[in-house]
């Protein structure tokens, strides 16, 4: 495509969204409050991601060193233990760390073990796992690996915990995607039937152009950039709509949220970005439905 | 003049066209049109003059026989060089309240034709400013279509088909919805035109128009194409001169 058909179609697109205004206005409004509904559950899903992916990063297997395993047995596995795939960081626990931490000042044990010999407590090694999805089987996965090992007597399995995690993330997940399909099969409705009643009151125009010779280009690409304009400029609102609301329930909600670990914080420019970028697709999409469906000369 | 120039710019080879099965509206029609020339069509109402105007600028297709436009078969064109034979025919109708935009500025009307095209503004301007000038519309750029009286807007559908100097003007009935007087104002403008070197197929049953200015008349009658001889100044029976 030249500029100077670009600019043509541009040209020819301002003109359409000026003269069916109106129309144009009232159908963006109908897909701001579509398109604020995907943006709620996104920022919930956004804030519950987060808060997950921080949780999984809490999570941590203890594998208990077998009494007696040789300093050189201790050693290979904790450097296996740092090579295992999904391990984020692994640490080694010696007898009489272990004691000190139970024994410390204001630790669960302080009194009851500040007295008894180191022997008496088992050193481990503690693995923390990578954020992400999966976090259960990949738990699972490393505390196997680990009992197999000759120095390793017993991992403690986080199994449950993880498990709890990843339906969390999967049902959001699944939720997220099905009302999102709902709502944008609802946006992509709105623009195609918006730009279809725009379409039938310029039946008489679009005749005309096919008469005198107008390709299907020259009729649809203006179409298209007006579906895109008026999902973009839905998307636009709907996104000051959210920030709006955001930023007034910000206050007295994120001392509530802060008690649960969760630190809200509103869609980041990358999310914002895919979201004006799809809205324009969507509305470029219902365009192209409506032009198919309008009458042809 | 050249080979090519000789050519014939329409053509009708053995034409058929059904709109129900066994009732043909067009059956066996043959013509040529040269370029340059200026042919009346009629016919009474329902023969089969405007889809025989329609199969040319490709709003429907034969079912039977071929037209061609410039040696070019144009019921074999593949839709989307359908644009670039129609941007060589300008098309006036009969019906020219329902063909022109009549919110729209008489400007914006005729600029339509040339904005197809990618013409430059300027060319625009200079085009439908010359255009309207000759349609004798000049000076009325501004004003809103459906402002102006019938006979007004018919020039203003005349201007668009003009506009990009097409080879061939086709005229479907444009003087139907007109008072006599009008009409023969009208009819001026598609003289006028050929006159200028377009060619002209003009679609009528108009004895008035067709006493009044005698040119080469094809009918169709039952659906064949017959060359016949204009009417007399009279309004008498049109005599058959040529079966096709």
């Amino acid at each position: 495509m030249t500029l100077g058909l670009l600019d043509r179609y541009l040209r020819r697109a301002a003109l359409g969204l000026k003269r069916e205004a109106r129309l144009h206005i009232g159908a963006a409004a109908s897909l701001a409050s579509a398109f604020v509904l995907v943006g709620i559950f996104g920022l919930v899903s956004y804030n519950l991601g987060r808060s997950v992916e921080a949780w999984g990063m809490d999570l941590e297997l203890t594998a208990y060193l077998r009494d007696g395993a040789t300093p050189e047995e201790t050693t290979a596995s904790f450097r296996f233990a740092r090579g295992l795939g999904g391990v984020a960081q692994a640490r080694l626990v010696t007898a009489e760390e272990a004691q000190r931490r139970l024994a410390s000042p204001g630790g669960p044990g302080a009194s009851a073990f500040a007295g008894l010999p180191s022997e008496l407590f088992p050193a481990s090694i503690e693995l923390k796992l990578q954020p992400g999805a999966q976090v259960a089987e990949r738990a699972e996965r490393v505390a196997e690996r680990m009992k197999a090992l000759p120095a390793i007597e017993d991992v403690d399995s986080v199994a449950a915990e993880a498990r709890r995690l990843d339906g969390v993330m999967r049902l959001s997940g699944v939720a997220g995607l099905a009302i999102a399909i709902v709502v944008l099969l609802g946006a992509l409705s709105i623009v195609s039937s918006t730009l279809l009643v725009t379409q039938h009151r310029r039946r008489d125009e679009i005749e005309l152009l096919r008469l005198c010779g107008a390709t299907d280009g020259f009729l649809r690409v203006p179409l298209l950039l007006e579906g895109a304009v008026q999902s973009l400029g839905g998307a636009i609102l709907a996104l000051a709509i959210l920030l709006g609301v955001y930023l007034v329930l910000e206050g007295p909600a994120g001392g509530a949220l802060g008690a649960l670990g969760i630190v809200p914080r509103f869609l980041p420019a990358w999310m914002v970005g895919l979201a004006l970028v799809g809205a324009a697709l969507l509305g470029a999409l219902g365009s192209q439905i409506s032009f198919r469906r309008s009458i042809r000369v | 003049m050249t080979p090519t120039d000789r050519r014939h710019l329409v053509e009708l080879e053995r034409v058929y066209k059904f709109y129900r099965p066994e009732v043909a509206v067009l059956r066996d029609a043959s013509t040529q049109v040269e370029r340059g020339e200026f042919v009346y069509v009629t016919g009474p109402s329902g023969a089969g003059k405007s889809t025989l105007l329609r199969m040319i600028y490709r709003a429907e297709v034969p079912d039977h026989g071929r037209i061609l436009f410039c040696g070019r078969d144009v019921g074999k064109l593949r839709p989307s060089a359908v644009p670039f034979l129609r941007r060589n025919i300008g098309v006036v109708f009969q019906d020219f309240a329902t063909k022109i935009l009549r919110s729209r500025s008489v400007f914006d009307n005729v600029a339509l034709a040339l904005e197809v095209l990618g013409a430059p503004s300027r060319v625009i301007r200079t085009k439908v400013t010359a255009v309207l000038e000759s349609v004798g519309l000049g000076g009325r750029e501004p004003e809103i279509a459906g402002n102006l009286s019938g006979g007004e807007q018919q020039r203003i559908a005349i201007a668009r088909a003009l506009v990009n100097d097409p080879p061939l003007l086709l005229a479907d009935e444009p003087t139907g919805n007109l008072d006599p007087d009008l009409a023969m104002d009208v009819a001026r403008l598609f003289d006028e035109a050929n006159a200028g070197g377009t060619t002209v197929i003009f679609a009528t049953h108009d004895r008035t128009i067709l006493s009044a200015r005698p040119r080469r008349t094809v009918a169709i009658i039952d659906g064949a194409t017959l060359e016949v001889d204009p009417p007399s100044a009279s309004g008498r029976e049109m005599p058959v001169a040529l079966v096709a």
